[in-house]
């Protein structure tokens, strides 16, 4: 065994596994990384990446498709998603690529295959027959599409987000089956090139693990661009028809069917073990999930787990803290995971960021509950850009105006987040974001109006009324 | 209304303040800037300055506390400049209401800062400032680091949290009900010898753990609710007898399982509780040598412990500990004789397990411990067995 101890393998190259192995190379362990799926991971092949480049791709060529209509009378050619795809391997390749060179700098030994376990020890490449034997593990195995489990599911033209992002052709109309952020993100990069798009969301709202006024807005600006949405929808089976297939949803104890030519199954993913064996290592994944603790670490000594493998938020942002915490672990560098402020987007336009608690969670927690809340429709940056649509909300603690949680509906709502996270993460009070100063004309200034609405003092919205006549 | 003065620390290198004088007197009202007191530090004379206006209260400089503070350390006491202390805006606003010295508090959140959470359960601690008699103690307040100070601090982290993890677990879920007994084992033991004197022939050697896995697997046979689990509102019933034997680490403890016990031979199960140990040990475990189990033997005696209230092994639905054997004089009839007692703990989950059935259990055990020949006669299956098919 080289480097006696100081030495660790992570299994999979994702956005868990490779800045672990960097991490873990900076602090000095000698580190290898197995992946059999490309470097980058979901993320970079079937997830992150290529979701953001299409929906920028289809938001141009929406824009770009529109100016005819607005006064020439010329019809725009349709869209060329083969084209799109060929750039969306360019920028995958330029990425990996950047990531494989990354590892290489820091030392990190690569190896291509798929690593199974054959004690809490060993590892057995099965491509290349090699052994690899390591005191410590960080398993980043990441995650795969939950299949739905009806009938149809397996007909040809029904696909998960994996088959979606290699399509040559843009497809006449789409159901999209599950309204959580995978499924948001489709329909909206198929409407934008075109397409008749259907949501049919089992749950009763869109996004239903967020508030109801931020499920109701993305509903509002989805519909408004000509999305159907079905809420309170559950799939019942999926036939052939004549020109395409037929979902069969049960809405309010009533049968409908929507037809479609292609159907996107976005009911969640599931964390995979595939090739691992991760019984093997002692580890039982419970409920699909490896159990971990604040440090990442599983039942089995040296073995940590991260990422979309070890369950919780599916993101990629939090699937790198848990890699870096868990290689620090490794390193004999004491680490907790932080998960006070994971912001969670979803890029849509409007897009939807998120970060810290609900106001519904805050006011299962707390006594005493403010909210402040801005409307696009007020911001002078969003009316000029002809993107009215949203809100920005800020909730905090009622006695000390901490903030525990923001969520944005509204144009670049991602990049405005980040003042978001760090005000949750470092407990600012609603007083700290109000008293910033914010660049004039922004997106940003409206979460600043938000605070200060929560602190009684918004200036751009007009005074609640003070007292409502009673008759 | 009573307010608490902290010694200010003088410089970084502080350590110790001498108080010279009050400059006020009890009840005086006082205003933020002003002089309240002297002290002087191992550097220079100085004055501590009342930090927000109030009204000073009894001084009772008799009080030990008081006392203490002419030579006493102030191991809590840091820079009294607001700015020297990281902490974050909702902690400095949660201080200000709680009336909480934020230079007492240690810091959990992002870069050692001080955190709403650190602060609330510092006033939780010290509890609200007294009401009356007021006193004014010139010494670091917040209770806990003015009498013990932190020698090491580290995070519980991988065998400590997941044995914390299951043992809260275990105690939240299931009603645990444990009773003690003290068992004649000198013919159990006297077996072990025969056994073991007879090595050369057989190649293996006996331990009491061993020889009670054995026998455990018997009773467990014959009395399946004892290797069950309640999960879900339901009771499930193992086929498998598969015995845990816990094992002491040096920063925890592991459960091998013997998986199947009820199948094998004493030769078998001695083997592979001494692979598993050793396995256990060396931290290198095989699949399966941690999993599986549906009941827990705990070795008390392996560190000369005696009862113990032994915490259940979830899902499992009872576990036996047993201690260090020891010769005891005994009534034997009307004579005293000497015998070898093991002390026996055993806990079951009351939800499914009553005390007269968890007696029974222990008395059928008792019995074959007690006369271990009825090995010969012992493990008919009653249902549910693996056996029940064949
Ligand atoms: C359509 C879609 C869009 C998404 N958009 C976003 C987004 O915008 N923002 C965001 O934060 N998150 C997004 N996600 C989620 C994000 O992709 C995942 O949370 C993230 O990739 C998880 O990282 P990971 O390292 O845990 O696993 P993965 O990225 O899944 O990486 C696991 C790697 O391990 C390899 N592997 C698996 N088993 C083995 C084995 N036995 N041996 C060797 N290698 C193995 C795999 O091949 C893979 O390369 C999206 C996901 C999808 C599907």
């Amino acid at each position: 065994m080289r480097g006696n101890g100081k030495r660790v393998v992570v299994i999979g190259g994702g956005p868990g596994g490779y800045p672990a192995a960097i991490r873990a190379a900076q602090s000095g362990l000698d580190v290898v990384l197995i992946d059999r799926g490309g470097l980058g991971g979901t993320c970079l092949h079937r997830g992150c990446i290529p979701t953001k480049l299409l929906l920028k791709e289809s938001a141009d060529y929406r824009k770009a498709a529109a100016f005819p209509a607005a006064g020439t009378g010329i019809a725009y050619p349709p869209a060329d998603l083969a084209g799109m795809m060929r750039r969306k391997e360019q920028v995958l390749g330029q990425l990996e690529r950047g990531t494989a060179g990354l590892l290489r700098k820091n030392g990190v030994r690569v190896i291509a295959g798929t690593a199974s376990f054959l004690d809490p020890s060993r590892v057995l490449v099965g491509e290349t027959g090699e052994i690899v034997e390591s005191p410590a593990f960080i398993v980043a195995t990441g995650s795969s599409p939950s299949r739905l489990p009806v009938e149809g599911s397996d007909l040809p033209g029904v696909a998960d987000s994996d088959a979606a992002l290699s399509l040559e052709r843009v497809p006449r109309a789409v159901a999209i089956i599950g309204g959580g952020v995978i499924g948001l993100e489709f329909a909206q990069m198929f409407r934008n090139l075109g397409a008749e798009v259907t949501i049919v969301e089992m749950l009763p709202r869109l996004l239903a693990s967020e508030d109801g006024d931020v499920s109701a807005a993305i509903r509002g600006a989805l519909e408004s661009s000509g999305i159907a949405v079905r809420t309170g929808a559950t799939v019942e089976r999926i036939g052939k028809m004549r020109g395409g297939l037929g979902v069969d949803f049960r809405e309010g104890g009533v049968i409908r069917r929507t037809d479609a030519e292609l159907v996107l199954v976005a009911v969640g993913r599931k964390p995979s073990f595939e090739g691992l064996n991760p019984v093997k290592a002692g580890l039982n994944p419970e409920k699909g999930a490896i159990r971990v603790n604040g440090r990442m670490e599983t039942d089995i000594p040296g073995i940590y787990a991260v990422g979309d493998a070890a369950g919780g938020l599916m993101l990629a942002h939090k699937a790198t803290m848990e890699g870096e915490c868990a290689a620090q672990n490794a390193a004999g560098i004491p680490t907790v995971a932080s998960y006070a402020a994971i912001p969670r987007v979803v890029y849509t336009d409007p897009e939807v960021a998120c970060v810290g608690l609900t106001e519904a969670e805050a006011r299962k927690r707390h006594a005493h509950v403010r909210v402040g809340k801005f409307p696009f429709s007020m911001s002078g940056r969003a009316i000029l850009e002809g993107a009215p649509h949203g809100f920005a909300k800020v909730i905090a603690e009622g006695e000390t105006g901490c903030v525990l949680g923001v969520a944005i509906v509204g144009r670049q709502a991602a990049q405005a987040i980040g003042e978001a996270s760090l005000a949750v993460r470092l407990e600012a009070t609603v007083g700290d974001l109000a008293d910033l100063v914010h660049p004039h004309p922004t997106f940003s200034e409206a979460l600043r109006e938000a605070a200060l609405d929560a602190d009684g003092r918004a200036i751009h919205m007009p005074p609640a009324p003070k007292s409502a006549a009673v008759v | 209304m009573s307010m608490q003065v902290k010694m200010p620390k003088l410089g970084m290198t502080m350590e110790e303040g001498k108080l010279l004088g009050w400059a006020r007197k009890e009840k005086d009202r006082v205003r933020k800037g002003e002089v309240l007191l002297t002290i002087e530090s191992d550097k220079e004379e100085e004055y501590a300055k009342i930090r927000s206006a109030g009204r000073t209260a009894d001084p009772a400089p008799a009080e030990p506390a008081a006392a203490e503070t002419a030579p006493g350390r102030f191991p809590g006491a840091s820079a009294p400049r607001d700015g020297a202390v990281r902490a974050t805006p909702a902690a400095r606003e949660v201080a200000r209401q709680k009336g909480v010295d934020l230079s007492t508090v240690a810091g959990t959140g992002p870069q050692g800062r001080i955190t709403r959470e650190d602060v609330l359960a510092a006033a939780l601690e010290t509890g609200a400032p007294p009401a009356s008699p007021a006193r004014l103690v010139a010494t670091a307040v917040g209770g806990k680091e003015s009498f013990k100070e932190l020698a090491g601090e580290e995070p519980m982290t991988g065998m400590r949290s997941a044995i914390s993890r299951n043992m809260m677990e275990s105690l939240r879920t299931s009603a645990q009900m444990t009773a003690f007994s003290e068992w004649d084992v000198t013919a159990f033991l006297r077996l072990r010898s025969l056994i073991n004197a007879d090595e050369g022939k057989t190649g293996f050697k006996a331990t009491v753990p061993g020889m009670m896995v054995a026998l455990l697997a018997k009773v467990l046979r014959e009395m399946p609710v004892f290797n069950a689990s309640v999960e879900g509102g339901r009771i499930l019933y193992w086929r498998n007898v598969n015995i845990g034997v816990a094992v002491a680490l040096p920063d925890g403890l592991v459960v091998p399982v013997i998986h199947d016990a009820d199948r094998k031979s004493l030769a078998e199960i001695q083997e592979e509780l001494s692979g598993r140990i050793e396995r256990a040990r060396a931290k290198k475990f095989l699949p399966g040598d941690l999993s599986g189990g549906t009941f827990t033997l705990t070795n008390l005696g392996s560190y000369g412990g005696e009862w113990e209230t032994i915490i259940i092994n979830p899902p499992e639905v009872a576990i036996l500990g047993i201690g260090k054997a020891t010769r005891k004089p005994v009534a034997e009839g009307d004579h005293v004789v000497i015998r070898e007692m093991m002390p026996v703990s055993f806990t079951v989950d009351h939800r499914l397990i009553d005390g007269e059935t968890s007696g029974r259990f222990r008395k059928r055990l008792k019995e074959l411990v007690e006369n271990p020949g009825l090995l010969w006669t012992a493990a008919v299956p009653q249902s549910g067995g693996n056996i029940a098919g064949e």
